[in-house]
């Protein structure tokens, strides 16, 4: 059986007829199998849902009890028969519960990794090579400009600010699913132990991560306290909150931001950000390449993100590559908004 | 080195002339000699590069990656400058060898995952070259320019940090936060 008559690009994702299943579905499906919990990838309304519990608690979180009709739990290493494929999860490392879904069908293993970081992460399992003969990569940071550094370098840039800046509040934009919460454990891990503040969107998640046994130390609400005890501390909040009329209740806020794509000045600015923070939950170019590498594929399938440079880069290796042109999927960051009812009044 | 650059990046996105004034004087504190001293002339225009040219930088980007990637990353970022230094081979990795085999410009990136400093600090800005260095060889002086690009490209960024340091000072360039 060829490749493409296992896994197949349809304008609801990723197909797999011969299994009966689509991966990470942007549109409503009967039976969806789901890699991780971002908005982009895990959407309410199939039929059937089939992921990890961490991912299928927090789309409950997200989209209420009814955001499938039915739903099934799988842990990592686990495999299972759907149709004529055998599917298996493998961690991604990219948030708690992430994972990359392997689908065989005879003696052909695809994997689609969704979305993958190779860098270490207190908050969720790292990330697993999985052999294959077709691996289907992101490429949110497929450009040999991005190549992200150690995370914990970017925490000590933003101590040293809170040293130098006592008397100001540090507002650090990241997204509340993943990024907030291992922002918050590399300060941890950097020795900082004081109380850090959350935005009200940032809470249900980081408080659904302690209970899944991730320690983030004391936290508090932003909401009621007042502007002068803010001084000194560290706020984490969405991406938009940062450029939000919500920063008057700080006093003179630094704004910082953490995100791969900050490597990049222009893109920084954009956002008038003050403090980029290069901390990324997705593997960088030379995370890509050295994963495609590791997989051992002959063929490799491009998708969400700059295509064009890691399909060359793989056909100057002798790899067949192409890339899916799937739409429905970017960086979260890009385009998270205050769900309902989570907005901070 | 790193900072310094450090320092520039704070510079460039700062608004507040007063909080300008606390980073630079908390490098000044830091920061010992004669790096300080480096950085003082740099910060003042007293730096210049009079052998490196735009041409020149193009001219070793070119050998050390691919000119398709290349050209995708320059059209993503934007700057010269700054996609030279983005894209930087890690101070520390031997010069790609020159197989003539796509991709192999990023080949030995491929070791230095870990990099934040893959814009490893570049050596003691030197403007003039060490006649003994020039003089040893092909291998030397290609060690040479390549140091000197690294300083090239980082001076490009300083000066558009310190033209961007000017516009952002300037007063209802960002009015509320």
């Amino acid at each position: 059986m060829r490749p493409q008559d296992i896994l197949m690009p349809v304008p609801a994702g990723l197909c797999c007829k011969a299994g009966g299943f689509h991966i990470d579905p942007v549109r409503p499906v009967e039976r969806a199998v789901i890699t991780h919990g971002h908005s982009d990838h895990a959407r309410p309304g199939h039929g059937a849902a089939l992921a990890t519990q961490e991912t299928l608690d927090m789309m409950r979180l997200r989209y209420g009890d009814n955001f499938a009709r039915s739903t099934q739990a799988i842990s990592y290493g686990e495999e299972i028969r759907l149709g004529d494929v055998n599917v298996k999860f493998h961690p991604a490392g990219h948030v708690l519960g992430s994972a990359q879904i392997a689908v065989s069908c005879k003696a052909t293993k695809i994997v689609a990794s969704g979305d993958y970081k190779d860098a270490p992460d207190p908050t969720c399992t790292p990330f697993e090579v999985v052999p294959c003969d077709v691996f289907i990569t992101e490429a949110t940071f497929g450009l040999p400009v991005f190549r992200h550094g150690n995370a914990a370098d970017e925490i000590k840039k933003l101590l040293a600010s809170v040293a130098l800046f006592p008397e100001r509040a540090h507002l650090v934009g990241a997204y509340s699913l993943g990024k907030a919460q291992r922002v918050i454990a590399l300060l941890r891990e950097a020795g900082y132990d004081a109380p850090i503040y959350l935005h009200g969107a940032m809470e249900k998640i980081t408080h659904y991560y302690e209970s899944r046994g991730v320690a983030l130390g004391e936290l508090r609400a932003v909401k009621g306290t007042k502007k002068a005890d803010l001084a000194g501390t560290i706020t984490l909040a969405p991406p938009t909150a940062t450029s939000d009329i919500w920063t008057r209740r700080f006093p003179d806020p630094v704004t910082a931001f953490a995100s791969g794509w900050m490597r990049v000045r222009a893109r920084a600015r954009q956002r008038g950000v003050e403090l980029p923070l290069v901390i990324s939950d997705h593997a960088d170019w030379d995370g890509l390449t050295a994963t495609i590498d590791a997989t051992g594929a002959g063929e490799v399938w491009v998708t969400h993100g700059q295509e064009d440079a890691l399909v060359h880069w793989c056909k100057a290796k002798g790899l067949a590559a192409r890339p899916l042109d799937l739409v429905g999927y970017g960086d979260e960051e890009e385009s998270e908004t205050l769900p309902d009812g989570e907005d901070e009044a | 080195m790193n900072r310094f650059a450090e320092l520039l990046d704070r510079l460039a996105y700062e608004p507040g002339r007063n909080n300008k004034l606390r980073l630079i004087s908390a490098y000044f504190r830091e920061v010992g000699d004669p790096d300080r001293g480096y950085a003082l002339a740099a910060l003042t225009g007293a730096l210049s590069f009079k052998h490196a040219k735009p041409g020149l930088i193009r001219d070793l980007i070119a050998a050390r990656t691919d000119p398709v990637l290349f050209a995708l990353s320059y059209d993503y970022v934007g700057d010269l400058s700054e996609t030279v230094a983005l894209m930087w081979p890690k101070a520390s990795s031997p010069l790609p060898p020159r197989s003539g085999g796509e991709g192999s410009g990023v080949g030995g990136l491929s070791a230095c995952s870990s990099g934040s400093e893959s814009a490893e600090a570049p050596p003691t800005p030197n403007p003039s070259p060490p006649r003994a260095r020039a003089r040893g060889g092909r291998g030397d002086h290609r060690a040479w320019l390549r140091d000197l690009a690294a300083c090239f490209a980082r001076g490009f960024v300083i000066h558009s940090a310190l033209s961007d340091r000017r516009a952002q000072g300037m007063p209802g360039v960002r009015c509320a936060r």
